[in-house]
């Protein structure tokens, strides 16, 4: 069951991600694509604006704090084409974020993708984020 | 059997999934819009027109990208050809990419390019909430809407909630003592099915695509706008601007239209990332 739901999350990804990528300001100016993140952790909030959506959650590091992190995704209008919506993630939720570091603040990246976590542990949904 | 039924799985999922990006939007197909026997959009269908016999260019358009997109979809590889008599197709990033020179700066206008690439656009009026230049709307990825009337026209964009009007009643364009805007002046004429659009009294300080190509207060624009059939849109754009360029140059630009969408409210709220650029 397990491998099948890598499956069906790799497709997923693989179809959300592909989509056609626009921008609308430069991701190296503020990410590096050689820092790739990968954060589990509690969903705080997501915000669905323009020009870029934010994702905030709570993550626990090796030392048991809790660390905030605030991942900027694709602008509201280019993730609802997508298929998100305001209750795609809630308060709460366990989601997997694969992200870009910020290259001067911690804690801060811009989202690949994000994948959910269910109650029993294993991985959800995919949704993808296109880089803009 | 539990193989094939998680196969069957992938494969129902994959092409949900896949279907177009409008069936996940909320989908209102307008009356009037041409259908094939299957209930399909027939995009090669005629143009439409207006009462008074104008081709009619209202509805929602995707820019068509004919380059290989790498990051954030900067053009790579090499230049899509156009077909003969058409000018190098247009790039959001690049406009200068399908010309085998690039664009033909002025010094200081290759100058200030090269600054403006050097620090990763940070002062991109995009990036800002600030309004993209004409060829950066033309060219964005998120769609625009054509709204036409007899006697001017409006293209709405949702990248930046942008909005142009076109006049087309035959009045002049104001003198260069009035005000430079942002989107400049544009005033429209027809040559057979053909909008005839020139633009004048833009600001001096434009951005005519993603890597800073400048332009200036001396800018002119001469756009000819074409609907060959139901489905899509061409541009060609003289650009005209000896402030920032040696000699005139035009570009293609390509737009297919959305049957069933529309545009999403684009609010550019202050720009919280700003505060991270370096």
């Amino acid at each position: 069951m397990k491998i099948k739901l890598i499956i069906l999350s790799s497709i997923l990804t693989g179809l959300f991600v592909s989509a056609p990528l626009f921008a609308h300001h430069n991701f190296r100016s503020e990410f590096d694509i050689n820092q790739p993140v990968i954060v589990t952790g509690t969903v705080v909030r997501l915000a669905l604006t323009n020009p870029h959506a934010r994702l905030y959650i709570d993550a626990t590091d090796d030392n048991g704090e809790v660390v905030h992190w605030d991942f900027e995704l694709a602008a509201a209008s280019s993730l609802l084409r997508r298929g998100w919506r305001r209750n795609t993630l809630v308060e709460g939720d366990t989601v997997i974020v694969h992200a870009a570091r910020a290259r001067n603040a911690p804690n801060v990246g811009n989202v690949e993708f994000v994948t959910t976590v269910n109650e029993d542990g294993s991985e959800g949904f995919t949704y993808g984020s296109p880089r803009e | 059997m539990k193989r094939s039924f998680a196969i069957s799985l992938i494969i129902t999922t994959s092409l949900l999934v896949s279907m177009p990006v409008s069936a996940q939007w909320p989908y209102y197909l307008v009356p009037g819009t041409p259908l094939l026997p299957d209930g399909t959009v027939d995009m090669d269908a005629p143009a439409p027109r207006t009462a008074n016999g104008n081709v009619d260019f209202t509805g929602t358009w995707n820019v068509i990208r004919h380059h290989q997109g790498g990051e954030q979809g900067r053009p790579v590889g090499e230049p899509a050809e156009p077909p003969p008599g058409v000018p190098p197709y247009a790039t959001f990033w690049d406009q200068g990419f399908g010309f085998e020179n690039g664009l033909p700066y002025q010094p200081w206008a290759r100058e200030e390019r090269a600054r403006r690439m050097e620090n990763n656009g940070i002062d991109n009026p995009d990036s800002y909430c600030l309004p993209l230049g004409h060829m950066q709307f033309h060219t964005h990825g998120q769609p625009r809407d054509i709204v036409q009337g007899d006697d001017r026209l409006a293209i709405i964009y949702e990248a930046s909630a942008g909005v142009r009007q076109v006049f087309m009643d035959g009045r002049p364009a104001p003198d260069d003592e009035a005000l430079e805007w942002w989107y400049g002046y544009s005033v429209g004429h027809w040559e057979g099915d053909t909008l005839v659009v020139e633009t004048t009294n833009f600001r001096g300080d434009g951005w005519l695509d993603f890597n800073g190509s400048p332009t200036t207060e001396q800018l002119r624009t001469i756009e000819r706008f074409n609907r060959p059939s139901y489905g899509k849109l061409e541009i060609d754009i003289l650009i005209d601007d000896p402030g920032a360029y040696t000699e005139p140059f035009s570009l293609r630009i390509e737009q297919s239209i959305m049957p069933g969408d529309n545009l999403i409210e684009w609010v550019c709220e202050n720009e919280q990332s700003t505060q991270y650029f370096n």
